[in-house]
């Protein structure tokens, strides 16, 4: 079952990045406010009617943090949408992909003192590569 | 050149936007890491996350002063908010028993299906050089999961 709810996740996350694409491909990335407004509200609504059912409440640092992160993270899809509508989806997705990892490898360890282990100090080493020659 | 900045090439623009791009994702990835330390209820911030993206969506929206409606767009908004929604409950649900080095790893990997769908929906052509490179994300990505922690389950 945890099995099957992983590989759910892996498709819709793939559909979600090809429907991005796909805005960009059928002309409609001159629309992406109101597919970005469409695309944070249903969650909303879905998420707030499931706190309401279940009775949960929200304290203030789990508001904030949840808060900062959807400041983050729109800005972020905003940005990528209007990269993508000019540079081809073969460079775009993974040159994001692989430097979120690298950076945010960057802010464990400078932010959070986390240690890096060796194969994945060689992750991101491959990782640079990687972008470099897909860019 | 591009016509907002005349100094810098288009693809030199989109460079930039996409490096941004990858800044706010890396505070977002973060804030993750701080909900993670502070014992958040990740259920309850992520409905919070929601709710912080359309508050940041409205204001740049209300700031620009001008929407452009589509009906198309919005369909596609709305269901792309839809699959998120259950891909993050899903991924959620998972974490109470599986493993984040793991489970990060294959959400990485999802990337598969824009690239694929760019190759063979849309007629993009990946170079040898490029080709090379992508390999080098699946061994990367493989590496970099390896022996992350796995204290990002659920409260």
């Amino acid at each position: 079952m945890s099995f099957l709810l992983l590989m759910i996740a892996f498709v819709l996350t793939g559909l979600i990045s090809v429907t991005n694409k796909a805005l960009v491909q059928w002309n409609l990335g001159g629309y992406r406010d109101i597919y970005m407004l469409a695309f944070y509200a249903a969650p909303t609504i879905m998420g707030v009617l499931s706190m309401l059912v279940r009775r949960q409440t929200a304290d203030h640092v789990d508001r904030r943090v949840g808060f900062v992160m959807g400041f983050g993270g729109a800005l972020s899809m905003l940005c990528f949408l209007i990269a993508l509508q000019h540079m081809p989806g073969i460079v775009a997705f993974p040159v994001r992909n692989l430097g979120n990892v690298v950076a945010t490898g960057m802010v464990g360890i400078l932010a959070f003192r986390e240690r890096l282990s060796k194969s994945q100090w060689l992750g991101i080493a491959l990782s640079l590569v990687a972008i470099w020659l897909i860019y | 050149m591009s016509p907002e900045h005349p100094h810098m090439t288009t693809q030199q623009m989109m460079g930039v936007f996409l490096m941004l791009s990858v800044a706010f994702n890396t505070l977002f990835a973060s804030s993750y890491k701080i909900a993670v330390r502070r014992n958040c209820n990740l259920q309850v911030v992520n409905v919070w996350i929601y709710v912080g993206s359309l508050a940041t969506m409205a204001v740049y929206v209300l700031l620009k002063r001008q929407i452009a409606f589509n009906e198309a767009a919005f369909l596609m908004g709305i269901v792309s908010g839809v699959m998120v929604y259950f891909a993050t409950l899903s991924f959620f649900y998972h974490m109470t028993r599986g493993q984040l080095s793991t489970s990060w790893t294959v959400i990485s990997l999802s990337i598969a299906f824009p690239v694929l769908a760019s190759i063979l929906a849309w007629g993009e052509h990946p170079s040898p050089r490029q080709t090379v490179g992508m390999v080098l994300i699946v061994i990367a990505l493989v590496l970099f999961g390896r022996h992350e922690s796995s204290n990002g389950g659920l409260k």
